[in-house]
């Protein structure tokens, strides 16, 4: 193995990635109920390699469940700068994508991809176990076709994130 | 009829309505308020459930109301009194009974309402860095609030980066 | 240059921030320690505001089902069950005979579930994980007969006013019973493993007492009064659905420490499923599940305000409704048990106790954050 291409080296540390994804355990909102029964012994996600884990700094996804707050956004934002790359958001339930039930509560933001990127959402309110893993199983396609690109967006439109969340968060 | 109720009726400045056997309303005003409330707690009504406001626009008062419960009877009591709108102030219950401490910097925070003698009144409780009206009250509009500062998706693949407006 | 010299200060600020496994929700915690002993607490709630009370005055009776079941998470049916009290008191409106005994049934199905999430999460704040992979695997079957009988895993708008949404499936209760007794089975093996544990006892017994008059005063109600040697549940003292004409005894113990109120919950699993079981005994056979309300767009409730109350795993679960005579509610005032609990009662239990016993008191006194910030 004398010397490697970029692509040889990127499809396999894809392929590595894809396999131990740990999972940032941090109950934002709502849609947490349904994390226990996916962690356990009945829906079992320890299989795909996806732990719970509690720092941010070794963590690859963070697990938005449910609604997000002003007051949880800005420590959102805060946990998310801190990981460290390559990271993958996902959106849970129907209230990051359009505000859900709470489209007209004046603490709760309608939109969560204004403030910070976001790979994946799942559908529901509130999604099955099921529906998790197979959210799971389609981001693991996406590591490996490389689009699962969240985080270098971020960087490139940083001024755009950073003017959203200043109008917000004051 | 109860006889807890009958000796409720005997409180001074304090008047009964009775909804079910074990649930009756007394209403006071403002300045007999706690000496109602020592009153109450000294008949037997020693557990405080709730204690919030109701914002009474076109009278232009907000209504206090502290539900109370007594185990021996079995009965409920609802306090209620009307104070002004426009320069709401009441004083702490705290002394009486301990959970009011926290009902009354909810109130201060949503409502407005300023509580004397209550330590933690006015500072931020569960909203952060709020600057506009305090948010249950009747002229706070939720949805034109909601309207001005966010926005909404309007289609499903639409571009997030770049666009602002 | 000054040397400093003489005692260094040992007392420092520690945030048990938000993102915590050991905290029961998405909640703060501002400590002050003095090596390892707390000095002060101070709670910092907020974190799950999403304006109910406001949201609710904005939408008709029946929108406003889909809405409150997401006040309490672990235990949704409670507030659906406070909700059609207070309506139907104020309407004045009678629940027939058999949707009774169906509400009976799905309570008490909703406080065995709180009850088995709880003890995951007390196990694992003293280092057991074991018991929170059996507890939430148990869970899952009484789950699944909420899946059958309305639908949705979690959030179910079942119990509306004026009844129960529609009648039983063919079959539901012989499977109910079939759970009742795989559960009581179980039972044994978590006593083994847990509540019998010699270090559970060790680590709990002694630790976050409070007396009984300390308990009256600052506002305990549940299981937390009931380990001081009050008697008092809603079930008893206000029977709502078919309570009044079941037969079951409240557990009380006089410690008032954290090991007391870990066995009150204990009993009151027990105490659950001998409720089930009775209830599907009692129940009549036939008969209609709802009483005819009016046309959702023409539904206006007299004017008046009313207090319902009902007992949660918590403690008293209440909504106080103020209702104009119009389609929509006046205001809602939610009672959650956790509020007097958390800044009453656990800001004074944490000072002296050590920081390796923090979450675990939290977790005793069952704080429930989405009930405080509502």
């Amino acid at each position: 193995m004398d010397k490697m291409t970029e692509e040889q080296y990127r499809a396999i540390s894809n392929m590595l990635r894809k396999r131990s994804l740990w999972m940032l355990h941090y109950c934002t909102g709502c849609g947490a109920m349904e994390l226990p029964p996916t962690m356990t012994s009945r829906y079992d996600m320890e299989r795909f390699g996806i732990v719970p884990y509690v720092t941010p700094r070794q963590a690859d996804i963070l697990l938005v469940t449910g609604y997000v707050n002003i007051k949880t956004l800005r420590r959102i934002v805060t946990v998310y700068e801190q990981m460290l790359d390559p990271k993958y958001v996902i959106g849970f339930g129907s209230c990051p994508i359009n505000g859900g039930v709470y489209w007209d509560s004046y603490s709760v933001i309608k939109r969560l991809d204004k403030y910070i990127p976001v790979d994946l959402y799942i559908a529901g309110c509130m999604p099955r176990p099921e529906a998790i893993i197979t959210a799971f199983r389609y981001l693991m396609d996406l590591i490996d076709k490389g689009k699962a690109d969240g985080y270098k967006r971020y960087k490139e439109n940083l001024e755009f994130y950073k003017a959203n969340q200043r109008k917000v968060l004051g | 009829m109860k006889d807890i109720i009958e000796r409720v009726k005997k409180i001074s400045n304090a008047e009964v309505s009775i909804r079910k056997d074990n649930l009756i309303f007394v209403d006071t005003s403002r300045e007999r308020l706690i000496s109602v409330l020592y009153d109450m707690k000294l008949l037997g009504f020693n557990q405080l459930s709730i204690m919030s406001a109701v914002d009474r626009l076109e009278d232009g008062e907000f209504e206090i109301f502290y539900v109370l419960y007594n185990y021996k009877e079995k009965v409920n009591a609802v306090v209620r009194s009307r104070i002004d709108r426009e320069n709401a102030e009441i004083e702490t219950a705290e002394k009486i009974y301990p959970p009011a401490h926290t009902y009354e910097r909810e109130i201060t925070e949503m409502f407005g309402i300023k509580v004397i003698g209550n330590s933690d009144s006015g500072k931020p409780f569960i909203l952060e860095n709020w600057k506009d009206k305090p948010p249950m009250r009747k002229d706070f509009d939720s949805v034109g609030y909601v309207n001005m500062h966010y926005e909404f998706r309007h289609s499903a693949d639409e571009e997030t980066e770049g666009k602002n407006e | 240059m000054k040397k400093r010299r003489g005692k260094m200060s040992k007392s420092y600020e520690l945030f048990i921030g938000p993102n915590h496994p050991g905290i029961p929700g998405n909640f703060s915690l501002h400590l002050e320690l003095e090596g390892d002993t707390i000095v002060s607490a101070k709670g910092d709630p907020g974190y799950l505001h999403r304006a109910f009370e406001k949201g609710m005055e904005n939408r008709l009776y029946i929108q406003n089902l889909a809405l409150i079941p997401r006040i309490c998470v672990p235990e949704p049916d409670i507030n659906e069950a406070a909700y059609s009290m207070a309506i139907e008191d104020l309407m004045g409106v009678e629940i027939p005979e058999r949707a009774k005994y169906i509400r009976t049934i799905v309570l008490e199905l909703a406080r065995t579930t709180a009850y088995l999430l709880w003890m995951g999460g007390y196990a694992a704040s003293l280092g057991l994980y074991t018991l929170s992979q059996w507890a939430t695997g148990d869970r899952d079957y009484a789950i699944d007969l909420f899946a059958e009988l309305t639908g949705a895993r979690v959030y179910h708008m079942y119990i509306w006013p004026g009844g129960v949404r529609r009648d039983l499936p063919a079959g539901w209760e012989d499977e109910v019973l079939g759970f009742v007794r795989y559960l009581k089975d179980k039972l044994t093996d978590y006593d083994n493993l847990f509540f019998k544990n010699a270090m559970f006892i060790h680590r709990a017994r002694g630790v976050a007492k409070i007396t009984q008059e300390q308990a009256l005063e600052w506002g305990a109600t549940g299981p937390v009064l009931k380990a001081t040697g009050v008697a008092q549940d809603v079930r008893k003292d206000a029977p709502y659905a078919a309570y009044g004409e079941l037969d079951f005894e409240i557990p009380v113990l006089t410690e008032g420490d954290s090991w007391s109120r870990a066995i009150v919950r204990r009993i009151e699993i027990e105490n659950a499923l001998n409720l089930i079981e009775q209830a599907v005994k009692k129940m009549p056979k036939k008969g209609p599940v709802w009483t005819k309300m009016p046309n959702p767009f023409k539904w206006y409730v007299p004017e008046g305000e009313t207090y319902a109350k009902v007992e949660s795993s918590r403690g008293e679960h209440g909504f106080f409704m103020v209702s104009d005579g119009t389609e929509k509610p006046y205001r809602v005032a939610v009672r959650g048990a956790s509020m007097p609990h958390m800044f009453t009662i656990a800001e004074k239990l944490l000072v002296g106790a050590r920081l390796a016993d923090a979450s675990h008191i939290l977790l005793s006194l069952d704080i429930c954050p989405p009930e405080i910030d509502r």
